[in-house]
């Protein structure tokens, strides 16, 4: 790396770059894995700096102040299922962390304040895997984390994990490389908390305003639901975070997980009604 | 904090921006928990007024519920991503008070004696912080430090930098760029 990358880097985490040239760093940030831990590392060195301040609590209602704004103002957010967030980005943080750290990334740990299993029903977690026009899916018994946020942590290890060494995938998926040029892909899937990656490579260029959408189908209820749009961009692969409802009434260990393509541009579509691109809607 | 502490702090607070983004109000709540005091600090040092302080904080955490949908984890990580809302909403009331950035240094860390509700522990590993931070402060050289401190806490450009120091642009790049790779180099040395 030349010592003007590194000046730029510098000059990105202090926000000192224009619009112009911000825009051209991180293009070279998605691309380039070294900048990116490095960048990642000054970001830390100058959180550090801000954290070093002696810190002054905010005054107590001043929460209140702000909600109070919010709510004057207040416009509904979309509560619709969207995939939130782009995963690739965190898988780098993992590498960054792997790097700094010296060690392999590993699976996962079990919580103390982990679920307990119910009577009579061990709690899985579903790898599924998927090609063009089929889909295998594993339960693998497995205790996750109540609590919502170290159950995002193990399950994104896990997707995390399988995105790295993708030759530790279970069963059928062992033998269905990512590099398929149909399109393939797999889903972690927690039934209990409703939370999900899925990981595609491959897909075929979308026709100009259509939109992939994840779907999944219980087989035990054979409910279907929609669990939003994969943003895509102009993008043919990612890792991606999803979440159900609550109380979606998809929670079996049989979980078919299929894309669609699809005219339709929010998630209300209540079935497919394009073209299956990947995976299938039955085990 | 430890470089694993701080990844998994990072992705869990990445994960809460996404629920902000959409609509979640404990979220939101749990990531004004997390950062209110850093960033009300941080406009306390740039802003110098509490009441100042006190409206960018806002200014910011609205900013925040309307654009956490956008927050890209590519970019940045969670806590640089509300710094630098921080950072421009403090930089906009300076420029709209029309007062002339002031220099603001690490050193007047020490100068006030500012409460904080924490634990035993969470202060014994701060202090083990600062003291790194401090010490690691200690090795870069003046030119860079100062340059660190305008561009980090006066809200001035690196151009205004360059005016104020009397330096070609260049060169306070050049110091920035020194300044930040020291304070790093330093910070991740394993302790011997």
């Amino acid at each position: 790396m030349n010592t003007n990358t590194e000046e730029l880097a510098s000059l990105y985490v202090l926000d000192e770059l224009n619009s112009e040239e911000r825009q051209a760093f991180e293009k070279l940030l998605e691309s380039d894995t070294h900048l990116l831990l490095l960048v990642r590392e000054l970001e830390v060195t100058l959180e550090d700096q801000i954290r070093n301040l002696p810190q002054q609590p905010a005054p107590t209602q001043l929460f209140s102040s702000i909600k109070e704004r919010i709510n004057s103002d207040f416009t509904p957010k979309s509560v619709e299922p969207v995939i939130t967030i782009r995963w690739s980005t965190f898988a780098s943080w993992g590498i960054a962390a792997a790097l700094l750290l010296g060690v392999g990334l590993t699976l996962l740990v079990t919580s103390p304040e982990s679920n307990p299993a119910a009577p009579g029903h061990q709690p899985v977690v579903l790898i599924v895997g998927m090609d063009s026009n089929s889909a295998f899916v594993e339960a693998v018994p497995t205790v996750m984390a109540v609590d919502e946020s170290e159950n995002f942590l193990q399950l994104a290890e896990m997707a995390e994990t399988y995105w790295q060494h993708p030759e530790q995938l279970p069963g059928y998926i062992n033998q269905s490389p990512l590099a398929n040029t149909l399109g393939s892909g797999y889903a972690v899937f927690d039934p209990q908390s409703k939370h999900g990656f899925i990981a595609i490579q491959n897909l075929p260029l979308r026709e100009k305003g259509k939109n992939y959408f994840l779907w999944l189908r219980d087989s035990g209820s054979n409910v279907l639901e929609c669990a939003g749009i994969i943003p895509l961009q102009d993008r043919q692969q990612g890792l991606y975070f999803f979440e159900l409802d609550e109380d979606s009434p998809i929670s079996s260990d049989q979980v078919a997980f299929f894309i669609t393509e699809e005219a339709a541009a929010d998630s209300k579509l209540s079935k497919p009604l394009g073209e299956l691109v990947l995976g299938s809607d039955h085990i | 904090m430890s470089s694993t502490a701080q990844q998994e702090a990072a992705i869990e607070e990445a994960f809460l921006l996404a629920q902000v983004g959409v609509g979640d109000y404990e979220a939101f709540r749990k990531i004004y928990d997390r950062y209110s005091t850093p960033l009300y600090s941080l406009g306390l040092r740039m802003l110098k007024q509490p009441p100042e302080a006190e409206e960018a904080l806002q200014d910011t955490f609205l900013k925040i519920w309307n654009n956490a949908a956008k927050y890209d984890a590519r970019k940045s990580r969670p806590f640089t991503w509300v710094v630098t809302i921080m950072r421009r909403t403090c930089i906009d009331r300076i420029r709209k008070m029309n007062r002339v950035p002031e220099v603001v240094t690490f050193e007047s860390a020490d100068d006030q004696d500012w409460a904080t509700p924490e634990t035993v522990r969470q202060t014994a590993v701060r202090h083990e912080t600062i003291d790194q931070v401090e010490q690691a402060l200690k090795e870069v050289p003046d030119k860079q430090k100062r340059a660190l401190e305008l561009a980090l806490f006066s809200g001035m450009t690196h151009s205004e930098i360059a005016q104020a120091m009397e330096q070609p642009l260049g060169t306070v790049k050049s110091w920035l760029k020194r300044g930040l790779f020291q304070l790093r180099n330093t910070l991740t040395k394993p302790a011997v």
